[in-house]
């Protein structure tokens, strides 16, 4: 029994001694843990079986864990584990908000002279620098907003892919009288109202507003969200009313997915993530972009960047967690992810061949487009109640009840002038 | 006794609570405390009393305040009044001897939901009532009238067999002396039901009134569950409980506000203390156990 106990004692202080021991010796033999921060949960299989085994398998002693969180709780986690110093060694960085505010607060490492950060346009780094431009994430996937439509039924009731507005209304009323499908399907759930304003009012809206133009007037404060540009940019939204599903104020984002999934609506708007479960292979699934007022006239694509990955500063392992990031902007992780992860792509300049043919659609609708982030998720984003919170609510609103785009964005005006001060009344 | 004996009792009695009393004081009022000292700063800064002051007095806040403060009591009423009577019905069928059989099968039947986890039961009430895939078709969670009771009618079918076992076993323990002497008196079920039984077991009507008090103003697990932390539609199922957690810990774009979170709870707290502490001093303590 003593001589157990001895031995007990003895194993417990060998394994206090060995971490630090570690760390003491040079960093090239020690085995390295790093861990990812990310709000992917999706994405765990691909990233644990496909991704981190190629980065493992070039980089013998390092052991990268993927830790995800759920979307909607990451952001408050992510800075309250900042804060108290037991955020990952590298996390996934969210486009402006979030990151804007963890840069502000010293908790990332900037990136100044990152060995391939040059691989990127400084367009693409813009949501994750600081006011001088220095870049703290490494830029790792942009998504878009769309429209995927069935095509057996397309074919079935002779339709055609709408272009303009008058087309894209005729198209939905022609499938509205077959009265055999659901014209458009959509979220109609207060808890995914988010799509809404991704899907929805940012998806339509840039044509109107003309793009990110558009947004910045706002956040200078020139124009008002009820001005005519913007007005028309939520009534275009508001005119997919008579085409949504029934009972839509219950409708969640799954309920959404699955209505297309199941052949039951023959367009979806969704976005390009979701190529894997919209368009699965063998499926017969067409991409199309947001209608114009007139033929002829150039389309704007929303270009959102997605996410990107920074260093925690407060992370033991710096020059490992450094070296990961400059993988991460290497051709080689680009092509890897733009094939296990279709519908995300990548930011880099490198050229990237997709194989999934859908989201091959998704990236030719930049083509001869007018490139555009969404609006008001930067500045008006810092106050409360925010832009994104207040936008998302009204927009479930409008859709859900008989409210109409003009009231909508007299409510959100109002909201900003409560506290934005460009927007304040003068 | 003399006073040896009495200062070893005590000192067992010390000894015998100070297990629950430890546990008591670190796991309960050590939070508490502590969540009140919080409020009283921003940032690192003492502040005193601004973050109530800005609950109460910005537009926004304070709107939201007041509005998950009427849900909370809409939650309360709707699952007192039925609750209640519901489980008394229920506990009253399994001891009135005309369930011939299975009484215990029925019993652990009715209790069965309260021991599933929540986000299950959201999860099956949702898919039944969804227009889409389920039974009804009209949007019940979707439409602000009806969104709040319909998530009130899920807790109370989960929750129902807590009040129906605490008030089984007071029916069970009415000495049946008295309920023979009712009948030899020539008194009908139904009268025996409310004029003796009832009365008999009237302190655990008004315990259980209060524990519904307590949890529904407590209540987040099956809002959030269902709704999130913004619960919707336009913030018509968003309780004190919600508000709390998307002030504290935030909710998509919103970053938390500890400090303001912690006034929250400081708030639910005294909104709780005062409604058991009247209910206490009007209610329970008239409720006398009748002496036989």
């Amino acid at each position: 029994m003593k001589i157990k106990k001895a031995s007990l004692v003895f194993a417990m202080s060998l394994s206090l001694i060995v971490p630090t021991s570690i760390v003491a010796t040079s960093a090239q033999a020690a085995p390295v843990t790093l861990t990812i921060d990310s709000w992917r949960t999706d994405d765990s299989k691909i990233w644990k079986e496909i991704i981190i085994p190629i980065y493992e398998k070039a980089n013998p002693g390092v052991k990268v864990v993927w830790a995800p969180s759920p979307s909607n709780e990451y952001d408050s986690a992510l800075s309250l584990r900042m804060k108290s110093k037991t955020a990952a060694d590298v996390v996934m960085c969210r486009p402006y908000g979030l990151t804007k505010a963890l840069i502000k607060d010293k908790h990332l490492v900037p990136l100044t002279g990152l060995p391939g950060l040059t691989n990127f346009t400084t367009q693409s780094m813009q949501s994750w620098s600081d006011a001088k431009g220095i870049p703290y994430c490494v830029p790792s996937a942009s998504v878009g907003a769309g429209f995927y439509y069935n095509k057996n039924i397309f074919k079935e009731l002779n339709l055609t892919v709408p272009k303009t507005q008058a087309e894209f209304i005729a198209v939905l009323e022609k499938i509205k009288k077959s009265g055999k499908y659901i014209p458009l399907a959509a979220t109609g759930t207060s808890a995914d109202s988010w799509m809404l304003d991704q899907m929805g009012l940012q998806l339509v809206g840039p044509y109107y507003w003309k793009g990110d133009a558009g947004g910045v007037a706002l956040d200078n404060g020139t124009r008002k969200v009820t001005d005519p540009e913007y007005v028309a940019a939520f009534e275009a939204l508001a005119s997919w009313k008579p085409y949504l599903p029934k009972a839509f104020s219950s409708v969640s984002y799954s309920d959404a997915e699955q209505l297309f999934i199941l052949g039951r609506a023959a367009i979806a708007a969704e976005g390009s993530w979701s190529v894997k479960e919209m368009a699965p292979p063998g499926s017969n699934v067409g991409v199309f972009g947001a209608p114009v007022a007139k033929a002829g006239d150039k389309p704007y694509v929303q270009v959102l960047a997605d996410h990107g990955f920074g260093i925690n500063a407060a992370s033991p392992n710096q020059a490992a967690a450094k070296k990961l990031l400059t993988w991460f902007t290497t051709k080689e992780f680009a092509q890897v992810y733009a094939n296990n992860l279709p519908g995300f792509f990548p930011l880099s300049k490198e050229k990237i061949t997709i194989e999934n043919k859908t989201a091959q659609a998704w990236l030719n609708l930049r083509d001869g487009a007018i490139i555009n982030a969404p609006i008001g998720m930067d500045k008006m984003n810092t106050g409360t109640p925010n832009w994104f919170s207040v936008t998302t609510n009204l927009l479930n609103v409008m859709m859900t009840t008989k409210m109409t785009g003009k009231q909508a964005a007299a409510e959100l005006q109002k909201s900003l002038e409560s506290w934005y001060p460009p927007q304040k009344k003068k | 006794m003399n006073s040896k004996t009495l200062v070893r009792r005590r000192r067992q009695l010390l000894l015998f609570t100070s297990p629950a009393l430890a546990f008591f004081l670190l796991f309960a009022v050590f939070p508490l405390i502590s969540t009140i000292y919080i409020s009283f700063y921003k940032e690192d800064k003492f502040v005193g009393l601004d973050n109530f002051v800005f609950l109460f007095t910005n537009d926004e806040a304070s709107e939201r305040l007041l509005y998950a403060f009427l849900h909370n009591c809409q939650f309360f009423l709707i699952a007192a009044s039925i609750q209640l009577p519901t489980a008394l019905f229920m506990a009253a069928l399994l001891t009135s001897g005309r369930v011939r059989r299975m009484t215990s099968f029925y019993r652990t039947l009715l209790f069965i939901p309260t021991t599933l986890s929540v986000v299950i039961v959201g999860f099956i009430w949702r898919l039944i009532i969804s227009p889409l895939w389920g039974i009804v078709d009209y949007p019940l969670l979707g439409e602000p009238a009806t969104a709040l009771p319909t998530i009130t009618l899920m807790s109370v079918w989960q929750y129902l067999g807590i009040p129906m076992v605490f008030l089984y076993s007071a029916l069970l323990s009415i000495p049946s002396n008295v309920i023979e002497a009712a009948q030899v008196d020539g008194a009908s079920d139904l009268r025996i039901f409310f004029r003796i039984k009832i009365p008999l077991i009237a302190p655990q009507i008004g315990i259980i009134t209060i524990l519904t008090f307590i949890w529904t103003f407590n209540g987040f697990d099956i809002i959030y569950a269902l709704n999130g932390g913004m619960p919707g539609p336009d913030y018509a199922t968003d309780v004190l409980g919600t508000l709390f957690y998307r002030t504290f810990f935030g909710w998509g774009a919103d970053l938390g506000n500890q400090n303001l979170g912690a006034a929250t709870a400081t708030v639910i707290f005294f909104i709780i203390l005062l409604g058991t502490a009247a209910y206490f001093a009007t209610v329970q303590r008239r409720l006398k156990v009748s002496q036989l």
